[in-house]
């Protein structure tokens, strides 16, 4: 979940609403999964002392369950947040523990990310992708995700990996870091489906991504992506408004005379859900203020 | 009156079709009634059943982000709404309400399914219609959007080669009955329809069909994707995106009547398609035997899941310069909401309450 906006009482997207991300932890509609890998939120408060500054909330525990997190979330009102629940498939194998958890942001860096999706043999790929991360970067890397490689991706193709970036740049970064993963694949000879959902942002604009390499070209290793085909495609919806908040029917956005939030979301996040739109496959949505509110931008990416 | 005959004798789905079907389907209906702004069904519920019009009227209105729900059209006496929903299996694309007092015959999809699990010709006839009617909403959908999408593109994604042909995989039969064209199939049904048809490997960004020119078959998606797309000077439409048990072509099924102006279908992803020619497809459509029974409903099923694929809502596609808007959609700013219509919005429950 990702939101720009007025500031909101996280306790609505999080919490309250009909489809809220942490009911989606072990209750999603588009997905037969539990999402009970963890769970992160980076929020920035534009009104707060340095507001560049985000924080950062993260714990492999189930949310559903974090009293902290409720409290955090009924308390504090953000105008921008990256707010993660981390699915994995239920294998051994898997890394779940505090290193692996989204959204990723090294020490200092403006830019966090997230992501739904999985690189299916990120393991052949990974050290093929050293060649594009700056060594400032690497050295940032902590986890054992996919997420985290590409999010140094990311960063390595902005001018400055730590400062300021428009959202243009930032959407020029996520093109050219799948166009690397798009060549990288090639080479190695990974032909597998790899949905590649990521959200960005820094405070004052949102970059998202529908995108998945070798869609229809299923797993055969008996995982949950080779099961996958009523949502096979990673799902991605976003809607505009004037507020997101309470109302008689629950929480979901309202319109008034401007449009002062956007949010995305992997599902609808409200019980009425006529007022989200699903973003199309392969393309970048791009969310940035602007004088009095917020513009959205759909692209499409032909990579 | 109890009795839906006159109403399906009169109407434009029903009406062509034999007697003894027509009896068959009206024992399975049920009298429904509706006052004024009563909503009959909800945008984004999952759909459930056909409603035939009696008397009165039914509109369609699309709920737009931060929009006033726009009317797309009305239904009246003798017509349907909501048909798709006993083949498709997507929600409702549409919100119907009641303009007047009205009355009809209700056909719920549950008695549908006994219908068409009875092997009755009652079910294979009504499936065709309602998939007839869906890809012609479809080649509607791709000439309302040809209307849309204008000017001359540039040069898009170079492929490596076109489609070259390739041996059946082994395993395939299991393997296509976990798709959705082929997963009512036994494995008996899947050689029946498949043994023979040709696999091509379609590498990606390569054509199946160019623009302007009308599909040459059928083609069943096995492995990867293929897109239907319309381009323009400055903006793309996505049309289909059609991954594996999906299938391609569909307007091929109206002959002259297709439109095909600047629609091409190419492979989004590197994929395997099975290629059924289009004498193929009607031996399949008209045959009396169980696989082509199956090949019928699968094909006229994935015709309106192309269509409900095609009329989603989706946010515009901007990346190429002017934006594109949804078909049925006035144009529309998520961003920059025209004030004069969000000022006089109403809440959208007040229109579709749950």
């Amino acid at each position: 979940m990702a939101y720009l906006g007025v500031p909101v009482s996280l306790d609505g997207p999080l919490f309250a609403a009909d489809n809220s991300l942490v009911r989606q932890s072990v209750g999603a509609r588009l997905m037969s999964l539990l999402n009970i890998g963890g769970f992160g939120l980076v929020a920035w408060d534009g009104l707060s002392a340095e507001r560049e500054r985000p924080y950062l909330y993260r714990t492999p525990a189930v949310p559903v369950f974090d009293r902290n997190l409720k409290a955090l979330a009924e308390k504090v009102h953000p105008t921008t947040a990256i707010a993660h629940v981390r699915g994995v498939v239920y294998d051994p194998a898997e890394m779940v523990g505090p290193q692996n958890l989204h959204p990723f942001r090294f020490k200092d860096a403006r830019v966090a990310l997230a992501q739904n999706g999985d690189l299916h043999g990120f393991g052949e790929m990974r050290y093929d992708l050293l060649d594009h991360i700056g060594p400032e970067l690497v050295r940032c890397i902590e986890g054992t995700t996919d997420t985290e490689w590409v999010y140094a991706l990311v960063l390595s193709r902005l001018a400055d990996p730590f400062g300021h970036a428009t959202a243009d740049e930032l959407a020029q970064a996520v093109e050219e870091t799948l166009a690397i993963l798009r060549d990288v694949r090639e080479r190695r000879g990974i032909g597998t489906q790899s949905p590649v959902n990521l959200v960005l942002g820094d405070g004052d604009c949102l970059v998202a991504t529908r995108f998945c390499f070798d869609y229809g070209w299923y797993p055969d290793d008996g995982s949950f992506f080779a099961g996958e085909r009523e949502f096979d495609f990673t799902t991605l919806w976003y809607a505009a408004g004037e507020t997101f908040a309470a109302g008689e029917n629950g929480w979901d956005v309202r319109y008034g005379s401007t449009t002062g939030i956007a949010m995305l979301a992997s599902e609808p996040l409200g019980a009425d859900v006529t007022g989200w739109v699903e973003v199309p496959e392969y393309s970048m949505i791009v969310v940035r203020r602007e004088a009095g509110g917020v513009a959205v931008d759909v692209r499409e990416l032909e990579l | 009156m109890s009795d839906p005959g006159p109403a399906l004798a009169a109407s434009k789905l029903f009406g062509a079709m034999p007697e003894s079907t027509r009896e068959d389907v009206g024992r399975l209906m049920r009298r429904v009634a509706y006052a004024r702004g009563e909503v009959v069904f909800c945008q984004g519920e999952p759909g459930n059943q056909l409603v035939l019009i009696e008397s009165g009227e039914l509109e369609a209105l699309l709920a737009v982000p931060g929009g006033q729900p726009l009317r797309l059209s009305s239904v009246g006496p003798g017509e349907v709404a909501g048909e798709l929903s006993l083949l498709g299996d997507g929600r409702r694309t549409a919100t119907a309400r009641a303009t007047e007092p009205s009355t009809g015959w209700a056909l719920d999809r549950s008695a549908f399914d006994v219908l068409r699990n009875d092997v009755r010709p009652a079910a294979s006839v009504v499936t065709r219609a309602i998939g007839l009617l869906a890809v012609k909403r479809l080649n509607h959908l791709y000439q309302r959007a040809a209307r849309e999408i204008t000017g001359e593109p540039g040069p898009s994604a170079s492929a490596h080669g076109g489609p070259f042909a390739v041996p059946a995989e082994s395993g395939e039969p299991a393997y296509l009955q976990t798709t959705r064209f082929f997963e009512d199939f036994s494995a008996a049904e899947i050689a029946a329809v498949t043994d023979g048809l040709p696999r091509l490997e379609v590498p990606r960004g390569a054509l199946l069909t160019a623009r302007d020119q009308p599909p040459v078959a059928l083609w069943i998606v096995v492995r990867g994707a293929v897109e239907t797309t319309i381009r323009g000077a400055t903006a793309l439409r996505r049309l289909r995106l059609a991954g594996p048990g999906r299938a391609v072509g569909h307007v091929g099924l109206l002959a002259d009547a297709a439109c095909v102006e600047r629609i091409e279908s190419r492979a989004r992803e590197r994929a395997i398609v099975l290629e059924v020619p289009w004498t193929r497809v009607s031996e399949l459509l008209s045959g009396p035997d169980h696989a082509a029974r199956r090949f019928a409903a699968a094909l006229w099923t994935d015709s309106v899941r192309a269509l409900q694929h095609g009329e989603r809502p989706l946010a515009r596609m901007s990346a190429i310069g002017t934006p594109a808007v949804p078909p049925g959609l006035a144009a529309h700013r998520p961003g920059a909401l025209p004030t004069t219509i969000a000022a006089s919005l109403p809440d959208r429950r007040s229109v579709c309450p749950r």
